[in-house]
């Protein structure tokens, strides 16, 4: 008996093994296949299971002005509204078309169309804000709207100003990419670069970021930080738009204010614009109109080419002939090489036979007769600059320039800069040659005009213009600062010098003095160019391009100014001088102060520079008119009372030497009004009485100081106005018989 | 060593019962069946053996180890999960309060942006101008002062040179400075 039960013992134990080493060895096998034949690929898929990869967007970079503070353009996360139509209850499509059309200022039929479309998905509206969206979600929240909208996270780019700087700023597309402007010229380092996280992530999809983390920080884009003053910039845009209107201008305009010495641009302004926060809106309510009026077929190309054009900055993408801005650098030519010095006449009889060509170049004026260099300049006399061409000779007068720049793109840190067109030395032709001398037969474009005045203006040297001053990281660290080294020397410091002394003459006795500004020491010159290829084209009426260069203080000048008006109306004027010379005194009179530059009056300006009003008010009437008097002020009493109640002009306010202040003793009186005449289109004597028959006065500004025949062209107090009486009317002059 | 020797197929026999014999004293005597196979069964174990292979009786001591060593694994075990769970909570309310703060920068930025737009320089201007009854600033209320260039000392006489004594002074209040 305990012999067969040890044999049995043996054999289910045997059995047990055997069935043990079976399941094992399965096992075994399965795990060899598990690990080692389909281990990587099953490994490969598991982690493809469990770990996802998510693209961590890196934020666009912030666009500052030359403060660091002030933000030009900023991005934000909003959101983009959709529908899935295919998921929407057929009784919920109305009250939804009806609920989104109200938040989203849409049409509701608009809205139902779309939400009655036979497909999965479609957009409503893209890049509202978090406020819509909130709305939104409570609106389908009322209304127990669970399936069929989609709020889908997106970017905008935020121009908070709207069109102010909008052309230099430019723009992005739908996929945040730059398009236009400095978001264009500096997409890649404004967008920073994606990173990506790899983590596990649990049942509901959720990063377990502590197991399997793998993470490749984005970095977010640079930050940029402008040259451009939005002071400046203010400045510039506001006179523009003065006067775009005054001059009737019909094909936009700009204005660059450059530092002379690094070649930052503190401004540049370019009307007509548009805004960036919604470029694809043409802003000319003309050209709409004009596109309306086209048949339905030719509507979109003349709406693409509308656009194209309000994108374009016109500073650095329209070439023009700068006229006789030129002959600045056509003087710095001669003078450098010896040919020409102040004292050096030349006699201008009208016309100048251009040698070896037969032809005859006339000048603008009846003839000047003899006169200096200096007299030339002032005068614009074409003739003596044709005849400083061919003294140069033309490898001499290319080779300057080459030298200022002409031949190149200046480099400028701005998409879309022009081309220049010219003659190269062995084409200049004598008559090539004596037109280029006076700036006519070449293109260049705004901004190298004001670079090569810039290289009068700081000793010689040509700086490179720059837009960007510097980028800053994420962490606020300076990644890149511009380079405000300059090329090189064109003229020599001393050849600077006395063309500045020239064209501080110009600017306050010369045809410039449309720009002299009282105690600013004002270097200007003035340009007309005719645009030969509009005239062919439309032969109806005449095409200008009237400009105006300067730079100022001239003692040690700081910052060149360039205005440019585009086709003016001719009925009105189109005259550099006249057109573009009273928005340059209007910019410099505001950026001179803005930047600290000290008014330094000569003797004859102290004499004529306007003063302040005392404080008369809360005196008796007879001790006020002791204090204005001593102060050489004419006193005018209104009412019956003792005692001052009230003045104009108020304390510290402007006033005219020797101008009139008018006291109020009594109620009554205060009540009293005027209304401001016309002032404009008149004499200054002229100006003056009118002035004076309305009860106010006149402060004067512009050619009023230098002119022999000024012609007031502006008041700052439009006519009709009611104002109290003594109020100063500030109304700027300028010299009407001034051309070039 | 009996059926070394046999021939038969089967010998039935052998399966009968029959008594074990011994020889004693030369003679072969037969003893009980029951006794012998007893015998070959037994396993006689030496006392010291015996003691050892007894199983032993209940220890509290070891009782509260094993039940605290398993209590010290279900806790740890326990904790492990606790974690994990707590992580995962934790976890979900980062990236909520991440996505949160994300949002709220976002409409900060949007608001500043609003608030901006509503303050360009001409509507300032306005407003001074206009609400404010404020004016530009006159040339007359600027004036420019012309700074002295700032204050120099200069240094007319040597001070020689330094002593072995000064230079090891100096050392030695540098160490303790």
């Amino acid at each position: 008996m305990a012999k067969s039960t040890t044999i049995r013992m043996w054999r289910r134990a045997l059995l047990l093994i055997g069935i043990m080493a079976v399941g094992l060895g399965i096992v075994v096998v399965n795990l060899i296949r598990l690990q080692i034949i389909d281990g990587e690929e099953l490994k490969k898929a598991a982690i493809d299971q469990s770990l996802q990869p998510t693209t961590l967007s890196a934020e666009r970079g912030t666009i500052y002005d030359c403060s660091g503070t002030k933000i030009l353009a900023q991005s934000a996360s909003v959101w983009t509204v959709a529908l899935e139509p295919a998921y929407i209850e057929e009784e919920d499509k109305e009250v939804l078309a009806r609920g989104l059309a109200e938040i989203l200022d849409m049409e509701e039929s608009d809205v139902l169309e779309l939400a009655q479309k036979k497909t999965y998905f479609t957009y409503v509206k893209k890049k509202v804000e978090t406020s819509v969206k909130d709305e939104i979600l409570e609106f389908l929240d009322e209304n127990n709207i669970s399936r069929g909208v989609q709020l889908i996270q997106d970017y905008k780019r935020y121009y908070p100003y709207g069109n102010f700087m909008g052309p230099v700023l430019g723009f992005t597309g739908t996929d945040n990419q730059g398009l236009s402007g400095l978001e264009y010229q500096y997409d890649s380092e404004l967008s920073g670069t994606a990173g990506r996280l790899v983590t596990a992530k649990n049942a509901v999809g959720t990063d377990m970021p502590f197991q399997y983390e793998q993470k490749v920080e984005a970095e977010d884009g640079y930050d940029l930080v402008l040259t451009i003053d939005e002071g400046i910039q203010h400045f510039l845009e506001e006179a523009l738009e003065e006067g775009i209107e005054n001059f009737e201008v019909a094909n936009g305009a700009c204005a660059i204010v450059m530092n002379v010495k690094t070649g930052a641009i503190l401004g540049l302004a370019t009307k007509g614009d548009y805004d960036p926060n919604d470029p694809w809106t043409i802003t000319d309510e003309d050209v709409i109109k004009e596109i309306e009026a086209l048949p339905e077929d030719e509507q979109d190309a003349a709406t693409s080419a509308a656009l194209q054009k309000q994108w374009r900055n016109k500073a650095i993408s329209d070439t023009y002939y700068p006229g006789s801005v030129f002959k600045m650098c056509t003087g710095s030519m001669a003078m450098e090489e010896g040919i020409v010095s102040e004292e050096t006449t030349f006699t201008c009889n009208h016309s100048y036979l251009v040698e070896g060509t037969g032809q005859y170049i006339n000048c603008w004026a009846y003839g000047h007769g003899t006169q200096t260099f200096v007299e030339g300049l002032c005068n614009s006399c074409n003739p003596f600059f044709v005849h400083l061409g061919e003294s140069l000779g033309p490898n001499l007068f290319f080779k300057y320039f080459e030298a200022f720049g002409f031949t190149q793109k200046t480099g400028i840190d701005l998409p879309g800069e022009a081309n220049t067109i010219y003659y190269t030395a062995d084409k200049l032709n004598p008559m090539e040659l004596a037109t280029e001398s006076f700036g006519q037969n070449f293109s260049i474009t705004p901004i190298h005009m004001l670079a090569a005045a810039c290289a009068i203006a700081n000793g010689g040297y040509l700086v490179q213009p720059h837009v960007v001053d510097h980028m800053l990281d994420e962490d606020g660290n300076i990644v890149m600062t511009a380079d405000t080294s300059y090329k090189r020397q064109v003229i020599s410091n001393d050849t600077s010098e006395r063309m500045i002394k020239i064209l501080n003459t110009n600017a306050t006795v010369g045809t410039a003095k449309n720009g002299y500004i009282a105690g600013y020491r004002v270097c200007g010159k003035t340009g007309t160019s005719q645009k030969i290829l509009e005239d062919n084209l439309d032969p109806t009426k005449k095409h200008y391009i009237a400009s105006y260069c300067g730079f100022a203080p001239a003692d040690d000048p700081e910052i060149a100014l360039l205005v440019y008006y585009d086709e003016p109306n001719p009925n009105i004027n189109y005259y550099g001088s006249a057109v573009a010379g009273p928005t340059f005194v209007k910019c410099m009179e505001q950026i001179l102060p803005y930047l600290g530059i000290e008014r330094k009056y000569t003797e004859e300006e102290l004499e004529k520079i306007d003063t302040t009003a005392p404080s008369v008010t809360g005196v008796s009437v007879d001790e006020a008119k002791k204090t204005a008097e001593d102060a050489g002020l004419t006193v005018k009493v209104k009412g019956d009372g003792d005692t001052v109640l009230d003045q104009i002009p108020a304390f510290g306010e402007t006033i005219p030497q020797g101008g009139t202040i008018v006291l109020y003793t009594d109620e009554e009186s205060q009540e009293e009004t005027v209304t401001v005449p016309n002032l404009t289109g008149l004499s200054l004597s002229a100006a003056n009485q009118a002035a004076v028959d309305s009860g106010i006065q006149i402060r004067v500004t512009g050619a009023a100081l230098t002119s022999s025949n000024p012609v007031s062209q502006t008041q700052d107090i439009a006519e009709g106005t009611e104002v109290r009486p003594g109020t100063v009317v500030t109304v700027a002059f300028i010299e009407v018989d001034q051309v070039a | 060593m009996a059926l070394r020797n046999r021939t038969e197929a089967y010998d039935l026999s052998l399966f009968e019962t029959r008594p074990l014999t011994v020889e004693v004293g030369g003679q072969t005597q037969a003893k009980p069946a029951q006794k012998q196979q007893r015998r070959n069964n037994i396993i006689e174990l030496p006392q010291q053996q015996t003691e050892k292979n007894r199983r032993r009786g209940l220890q509290p001591l070891r009782a509260v180890a094993v039940a605290f060593t398993l209590g010290l694994m279900l806790t740890i075990v326990g904790s492990i999960v606790f974690n994990q769970v707590q992580l995962n909570e934790l976890t979900t309310q980062i990236a909520s309060a991440e996505q949160e703060l994300a949002e709220q920068q976002s409409v900060h930025t949007q608001l500043q942006m609003e608030a901006n737009s509503s303050m360009t320089l001409s509507d300032v201007e306005q407003f001074a101008q206009d609400r404010l009854d404020m004016h530009k600033v006159g040339k007359n209320q600027v004036t420019y002062i012309t700074l002295t260039e700032g204050d120099q000392g200069t240094v007319v006489q040597s001070a020689g040179e330094e002593s072995l004594l000064d230079k090891i002074w100096g050392f030695l209040q540098g160490l303790l400075g």
